[in-house]
């Protein structure tokens, strides 16, 4: 073997067991960093009950269980498996709420994520019958977010879960492009998740025991 | 490692600044100098993996070949710098959320690459661990200065042009002036007594 030959592998070598023990390393130190668990407080109740309205106060829809925290039993699937077959949608189901009793009972509030100008934009979009009845973001640090169209989430309102939302083409240039695509994101994988599990988080309960939802079909 | 060289390292975070001298690192200075706890945390994160890859580099200098250096290098940065991400974005949310997108620029930020091709790749551990001690606390202080700086100048005009990214160039233009000024003339005034007690010497 000649020594050009040599020298070749040698780097390879090299830099292979370099690479090997730094992704060692960083997967070992990952099982020790907690993982993000989705709860229910008061913050998230109250905009819940913004966007789609129990009825009764924020206190007494947290306290009175009006709206509750599903895990992944009550739609049939690991949020984690999901979020991983999705990568491609660049953005995340972080938790999934249900409307358990109330003016809108048997609606479903989905939490997404996704990566905006600087930082992760999370947005909360209501379900009711298949259809968006409201949105709203939950957490953001974006420098241009006051530059968004100001009715960004009301015109999201009535959208059905099986159409694409396509938020750039419907406000044009608004001067935040990457916060508006993270919207964009966060809403279009809250869609991809109510039309594929949707029948498994509305349970038949919610029609037949709270009357509301009934009335309202 | 004598006194004079280690005199000559652990001043160098002062002597050759990462900013203010040496102008390197500059895209998330003035992106995150806009408020001094953004500053100070991307500071802390760039320190962190400048003082253990300048380690980490020293150890294995001699078992890097030439021609793979700068990869092997750019691997160790990018693992330290995935390591501090996910710590910031477990334990502290929220300022993952103001600095976290500049965390993984850190990867490529010229003064961490440039004190382990031209320092860690050439010298022991100690002399590198030093290096990077200096280096990290020079560019802890010099964007800390300038957040501070900032966050003063937006509280006194109000926000929309010293928080902005040309207010940013500016304010670091203006401290940088002063900095290399102060520092010119303290060195100034040593050449004028080193010079003073050689005559009387002679």
């Amino acid at each position: 073997m000649s020594r050009t030959v040599s020298n070749a592998l040698k780097a390879t070598a090299v830099l292979v067991i370099i690479t090997a023990v730094c992704v060692g390393a960083l997967a070992l130190c990952n099982m020790f960093f907690p993982k993000y668990v989705p709860t229910l407080d008061g913050a998230t109740a109250k905009l819940i009950n913004e966007i789609c309205p129990t009825g009764v106060s924020d206190d007494i829809a947290l306290s009175d269980g009006y709206i509750e925290l599903l895990g992944d039993v009550d739609y049939g699937v690991k949020l984690a498996d999901y979020n991983k077959a999705n990568k491609s949608a660049k953005a995340e189901i972080l938790a999934v709420y249900r409307q358990s009793k109330g003016d809108n009972a048997g609606a479903f509030i989905i939490e997404a994520k996704s990566s905006g100008r600087d930082g992760d934009v999370v947005v909360l979009t209501a379900y009711k019958n298949e259809n968006i009845v409201g949105a709203t973001v939950k957490k953001q640090g974006e420098s241009y977010w006051n530059k968004l169209p100001t009715d960004m989430f009301e015109s999201l309102v009535g959208e059905n879960v099986y159409s694409e939302i396509d938020l750039s083409a419907k406000f044009g240039k608004t001067g935040a492009t990457l916060s508006l695509t993270a919207v964009n994101r966060a809403v279009n994988i809250s869609n991809s998740f109510a039309k594929e599990h949707n029948r498994s988080i509305v349970k038949p309960d919610d029609f037949t025991v709270y009357g509301h939802a009934k009335e309202s079909e | 490692m004598n006194k004079e060289e280690f005199k000559k390292t652990a001043l160098g975070g002062l002597i050759n600044n990462p900013v203010f001298v040496l102008v390197l690192g500059m895209c998330p200075t003035i992106a995150k100098s806009d408020n001094i706890i953004n500053a100070l945390s991307l500071g802390l994160c760039t320190a962190f993996v400048l003082i253990f890859s300048n380690v980490i580099i020293s150890l294995l200098r001699k078992a890097i070949p030439d021609k793979v250096h700068l990869p092997a290098y750019i691997v160790i940065i990018a693992s330290l710098v995935t390591l501090v991400q996910m710590f910031v974005s477990s334990f502290l949310p929220d300022l993952n959320d103001s600095i976290g997108a500049f965390i993984s620029l850190i990867t490529v930020n010229c003064i961490i690459l440039g004190r382990a091709e031209a320092f860690a790749g050439k010298n022991k551990v100690l002399p590198s661990l030093i290096d990077g001690v200096s280096m990290g606390l020079g560019f802890i202080a010099a964007i800390t200065l300038l957040g501070a700086v900032r966050q003063l100048l937006t509280i006194i005009f109000g926000s929309g042009f010293f928080d902005k990214t040309m207010g940013g160039f500016i304010v670091l233009g203006l401290v940088m002036a002063v900095f290399n000024a102060i520092f010119a003339s303290v060195k100034e005034k040593q050449r004028k007594k080193t010079v003073l007690i050689e005559r009387e010497v002679a």
